[in-house]
């Protein structure tokens, strides 16, 4: 693949993944409603909870609240404390600031496409240290449940989802 | 198995009869001149924190000694020891004790790496980025292999929950592993860490994240800990079965640091932070019951009899190259019960919940925590409310 095929094939991915990250919330809104399995997991998280999802060195990003109801916002950059870092637990001394409890933060563009198209599993992900995570482990361990119910309604048929090895059931 | 994978294991590896005589060399080496040595009050009125001051004293190395760390420590005892590192003007640790003792350690040395934040902030994956201070760790049981880990359990006090910090940053510079200071640790606690051990390479060896390196960490160290565990349990001075033993322990230490564990820790994290089941006491009970569970539902089926040349020589050989997959899965899911009966029967390891105070009506927040708790992830099905819950039931009586 020559370099100006490869910058093509990596805009398509990032693009594909910003579209991704803009729907998140939108997705796991809706597919709560059609998932017992989804509905559950979000129903770990307290309201108010914020997640973030980054790929590094790239300007893709996304943080969703737990609203009240169950569902899920998206948090504008602008509404982010910026006195205390991602994931950390700490407050921030901005009240109305939003703090993000729990970050995953992929190495790269490839590993991002490779889990929201369905190549890798987020199991396998992790198992290849595809990101990094900061926050408290059972929110990470119950996300990993969430995303990876959801993933599987979209990507079932895909050779990494159809391996024995780790299932949602 | 994947192919694609990391394996991280810098830690300088000192071993042997006499080791702990070379502490002073390694002091130089890692450019510390003033450590805070840790480790725990038991550890001091054994005296075997006091073989590892005589060297220090012997070298007149100056330090500072902290020897308050519980046996499941927390937050607070982490953070109270960086506040003591700085106060005392210290440059570097050396951790003599137990995986509490160095996983405390490892939690003051992260804080202190990243300006004396409270480690509660820093929980997740490769968060740190920045070196700890020099560290040696000194084993004094071989069971969590603490000294060759990326990985950091403290208790947090306020939730009762087991909590994990996994870097690459975390592991120590040094481990000195001598047998003279595992040679007075009693039959039933050498027992207990032994299987600790023991369940580190079993599920490293099955864990999602294996590989082909961690996977030869775990095989050896099978080997190491099955054929030196019982020597060192009934001639507990005999120092080249101490020295196998904490090696085996270490091997395992490496292999589950890099490969991750499963559904025993899972459950063990929980029966300890809700229940205060000492972690090697959990790991023992529970992994023949796992292991049990698992080939009832087909997983690992065919995995767990490779093992079984390793873990039980004799009983492989007997059965011969012609026995089936089943026959070797259950014959070493039967040899690990077979040998808990051992230490239940002739050192007193306790075999059940009950027999160590758990209530029945606790078990459900036990499986919901292990549910969630950070190993799960690593298991290689889904760690569902309903499997936790029944092989808490088979362990409970």
């Amino acid at each position: 693949m020559n370099t100006r095929t490869q910058h093509h094939a990596r805009g398509i991915k990032a693009l594909y993944v910003r579209i991704l990250l803009i729907l998140l919330p939108v997705l796991l809104s809706v597919f709560r409603h059609v998932s017992k399995r989804i509905r559950t997991e979000i129903g770990y998280f307290p309201d108010g909870f914020t997640f973030m999802l980054s790929v590094r060195g790239k300007d893709l990003a996304c943080a969703c609240q737990k609203t009240a109801s169950g569902s899920f916002r998206r948090v504008k950059p602008s509404e982010i404390a910026s006195d205390v870092e991602p994931g950390s637990g700490l407050a921030s001394a901005n009240p109305s600031a939003v703090t993000i409890d729990y970050v995953i933060d992929f190495r790269s563009l490839n590993y991002a496409f490779d889990c929201f198209s369905g190549g890798l599993t987020l199991t396998a992900a992790f198992a290849q240290r595809a990101f990094s995570t900061r926050g408290s482990n059972d929110y990470g361990v119950a996300l990993t449940y969430m995303f990876s119910a959801l993933l599987r309604m979209f990507f079932g048929w895909r050779a990494a989802w159809r391996k024995p090895a780790y299932s949602s059931n | 198995m994947s192919t694609a994978f990391e394996f991280h294991c810098p830690t300088k590896i000192v071993c042997g009869k006499h080791a702990l005589e070379k502490l002073p060399d390694e002091l130089v080496m890692t450019g510390m001149s003033h450590p805070l040595v840790m480790t725990d009050a038991g550890l001091m009125k054994l005296g075997v924190a006091a073989k590892l001051t005589d060297v220090l004293d012997a070298a007149d190395v100056t330090y500072d000694l902290f020897s308050d760390v519980p046996p499941d420590s927390s937050m607070d005892v982490v953070n109270q020891v960086a506040h003591l590192y700085v106060e005392k003007g210290c440059d570097g640790f050396v951790a003599i004790g137990g995986g509490s003792v160095i996983d405390t350690t490892k939690g003051a040395a992260a804080s202190l790496a990243c300006n004396g934040v409270d480690f509660a902030t820093l929980q997740g994956s490769e968060i740190l980025t920045d070196n700890l201070p020099p560290f040696i760790a000194v084993p004094t049981t071989a069971g969590t292999g603490s000294e060759v880990t990326l990985v950091a359990v403290v208790k947090d006090t306020q939730t009762h929950a087991k909590l994990s910090f996994t870097s690459y940053k975390l592991l120590p510079h040094v481990a000195i592993l001598d047998p003279a200071l595992t040679a007075s640790l009693p039959p039933k606690l050498t027992s207990t860490t032994g299987m600790d051990a023991l369940t580190h390479a079993i599920e490293a060896y099955t864990s999602t994240q294996k590989n082909p390196v961690s996977d030869a960490f775990a095989v050896k160290a099978i080997e190491l800990i099955a054929s030196n565990l019982t020597t060192a349990c009934t001639t507990p001075d005999n120092l080249d079965a101490r020295t196998n033993l904490a090696l085996g322990s270490l091997m395992a230490g490496a292999a589950f640091s890099n490969a991750m564990v499963g559904i025993v820790h899972s459950l063990g994290h929980s029966l300890g932070g809700l229940c205060g089941i000492p972690h090697g006491q959990a790991m023992m009970m529970l992994l023949p019951h796992c292991v049990r569970y698992n080939l009832k539902h087909g997983i690992h089926a065919g995995e767990y009899g490779k093992l079984l040349p390793y873990l039980a020589p004799a009983k492989a050989e007997e059965l011969g190259h012609q026995a089936s997959k089943e026959v070797l899965d259950q014959a070493v899911c039967d040899t690990l019960f077979a040998m808990n009966t051992y230490f239940h029967d002739n050192f007193g390891a306790p075999l059940t919940l009950k027999d160590l105070g758990v209530k029945h009506e606790d078990l459900p927040a036990v499986a919901k925590q292990a549910r969630y708790d950070g190993s799960a992830l690593y298991n290689s099905v889904e760690v569902t409310l309903e499997m936790a819950q029944e092989i808490l039931e088979a362990v409970y009586e």
